[in-house]
């Protein structure tokens, strides 16, 4: 049996927001709506969905970055949600974030050498001397060379700045890091060789990811296991090769066939979706995905299907109950 | 992997000679290009030095009576002059320099130091506390500038300490308005969220990735506040509410040559040209510091 790692229990994160300054109605954007799944030692799971169907918030609301609105964040059986400020920091050090944009999350004013620096700053490791030891150190680990340290973050490329937010991430050697599309942003060429880095990193320092992505060819290389996520929910969840070989959800088996094939002969059915997503302000009523589902039945439009596992798969769907 | 370390070796052989450029670096090679903010510079230098060197490069003593030359026009002995009680009117500008340098600093760093701590707590914290604090700004801005300082003058009492109170108060809504706005730009950075992910507190956010942030417009807003405030003090000690005679205040010279406008024309003119020439120098500087750290930023 493998070991958990982080185990989220029930979790939401609403929105809300007044109609108007007067009146007390009260809108809520359900962006993560109810999350049950657990993340093994060691493994890598990808957050997989389209935009705006809560990934990203998902990967927050786990750091406690926004705090939920509901349910657990268990951490080797610690519950994180509603954790005071002081006993927080020290859990932050065994979780990291790597962010999307690499040119937006490295402040333009510091040196390499003093980003990365920081969390050792915060947490008051080290002399200025054993600092600047780890920042070589790190600097070495992602691939970069220790006289990038004195240069500003403007001076590099994407794929090196993306490095640079990875030796930040790694400076307090965390057990878990959540990556919200880490490779996005960057140019193709370029994403392998990051994505390249997160698996040499992880099979060298014994790293957990939660590794959040659109991008279903990445996902495919990366990981252990997959979670498809729409609107809010997680639809499907297992393997990955079972996963990508026999998908069963509906929403699944759409996004799958939307991968692009390396072999320009291979002919494939591809399944268009109808419509566009409802607005997860207001979610259809029964499962969120029934308007636009190809295999839509009556109990579909009323009834929210239950997130129950099927031979180690797990999945929201009333075709499968 | 094998292409991406050639890659990074062959950068090592190019740039062993680069150095690495800071975001100022970059500011002053833009600032040396602009011709008309180094002419702002040259003039604000030349005005700082001469008002700290005041006591050793001006040729009289700016309060001693001369009863053998009352009213002179410009000489070579007096370039610029003498009043009516025959003092040295270069004198007097050189140490009243000292007086509009001391009251721009000090009234200008009133404000910095209220406004931007306001303008911080206002941006960062948001909510209730934002809407508070900007409420009073609103209040404070509501008010024509000089006629508050006139106000807190005549409820303070003229004098020089009381000028740069004054100052200070009614330049701190601007300096926490701008605040505000930067940090409100700045807070949703991504830098700022990945900070909070490594643990840091509000206090250190602030202090190390907001305000650093935040300060490129705080200086060029200072340097033309610094120019506002001058003008300002000259303007009360004119109207008698700042600067007392005999003191050299450039607006004190220039309410007491008033009188002798038709007889002796250069007491009040030179005056009037030398707050024109600082007051300009300052707002150059000012609009050359803003193209230089941010061409998209206007205030």
């Amino acid at each position: 049996m493998k070991q958990t790692l982080v185990e989220i229990k029930n979790l939401k994160k609403y929105y809300s927001s007044k109609k108007s300054v007067l009146s007390r109605a009260v809108s809520h954007v359900k962006a993560v709506d109810g999350l049950n799944f657990s993340i093994f030692k060691g493994e890598t799971l990808s957050l997989v969905g389209e935009s705006g169907c809560g990934k990203s918030t998902t990967g927050r609301a786990i750091l406690q970055l926004q705090p939920p609105t509901e349910g657990e964040v268990l951490f080797e059986g610690e519950n994180l949600v509603g954790m005071n400020t002081g006993r927080m920091k020290k859990y932050r050090r065994n979780m990291q974030m790597v962010f999307q944009d690499p040119y937006a999350s490295l402040d333009p004013r510091l040196t390499v050498g003093e980003i990365i620096a920081e969390p050792l700053k915060i947490h008051k490791i080290g002399s200025s001397k054993e600092k600047n030891q780890r920042v070589e150190e790190l600097l070495d680990t992602v691939g970069l060379n220790s006289y990038h340290a004195k240069r500003y973050p403007h001076e590099f490329s994407g794929g090196q700045r993306q490095r640079i937010g990875i030796a930040r991430a790694l400076a307090l050697n965390p057990k878990f890091i959540v990556a919200d599309e880490p490779v996005s942003a960057l140019d193709v060429s370029i994403q392998s060789q990051i994505v390249n880095l997160f698996q040499d990193l992880q099979e060298r320092l014994d790293l957990t990811y939660l590794f959040i992505s659109h991008d279903l060819s990445v996902v495919k290389h990366i990981s252990d296991r997959v979670a498809v996520m729409y609107l809010g929910k997680i639809v499907e969840l297992g393997d990955k090769k079972e996963l990508f070989q026999n998908p069963m959800h509906p929403y699944t088996k759409a996004l799958l066939s939307a991968v692009p094939l390396p072999n320009p002969d291979v002919k494939r059915e591809r399944i268009m979706l109808k419509g566009d997503v409802p607005s997860p302000s207001n979610p259809p009523a029964g499962c969120s995905f029934h308007p636009r589902c190809s295999a839509c039945m009556d109990i579909c439009k009323t009834v929210k299907p239950e997130f129950t596992e099927m031979e180690g798969r797990f999945i929201a769907c009333h075709l499968y109950q | 992997m094998e292409i991406s370390e050639k890659v990074i070796s062959q950068n090592q052989n190019v740039t062993t000679t680069y150095e690495p450029r800071s975001p100022w670096q970059m500011m002053i090679k833009r600032f040396k290009k602009n011709k008309r903010a180094m002419i702002g510079l040259y003039i604000t230098v030349l005005f700082i030095i001469v008002a700290i060197l005041a006591p050793w490069i001006s040729p009289y003593d700016p309060y001693a009576y001369n009863m053998k030359a009352l009213l002179q026009p410009p000489s070579l002995s007096h370039p610029f002059g003498t009043d009516q009680f025959g003092r040295d009117v270069l004198s007097r500008i050189i140490h009243g320099s000292r007086i509009s340098l001391m009251i721009g600093m000090v009234g200008v760093g009133i404000s910095i130091l209220v406004g931007v701590s306001l303008g911080t707590i206002a941006g960062y914290f948001g909510g209730i506390i934002d809407s508070i604090i900007m409420r009073i700004m609103d209040i404070l801005l509501a008010f024509p500038g000089f006629l508050l300082a006139l106000a807190i003058i005549s409820i303070l009492g003229p004098n020089m300490l009381n000028v740069m109170i004054a100052i200070g108060i009614f330049s701190i809504p601007v300096f926490a308005r701008i605040m505000r706005s930067s940090v409100i730009s700045v807070k949703y950075k991504e830098f700022i969220e990945a900070t909070k992910s490594l643990g840091g507190s509000h206090f250190f956010i602030i202090m190390k990735h907001v305000i650093p942030n935040c300060i490129a417009p705080i200086i060029v807003l200072s340097t033309m506040r610094i120019a506002t405030a001058i003008l300002t003090a000259a303007g009360l000690s004119f109207l008698g509410l700042g600067a007392q005679p005999p003191s050299p205040e450039w607006g004190a010279m220039l309410n007491e040559g008033r009188e002798y406008i038709r007889s002796a024309t250069h007491l009040s003119t030179v005056p009037g040209l030398i707050i024109m020439l600082v007051v300009l120098g300052f707002n150059m500087l000012g609009d050359g510091l803003r193209d230089a750290l941010d061409p998209q930023m206007k205030i």
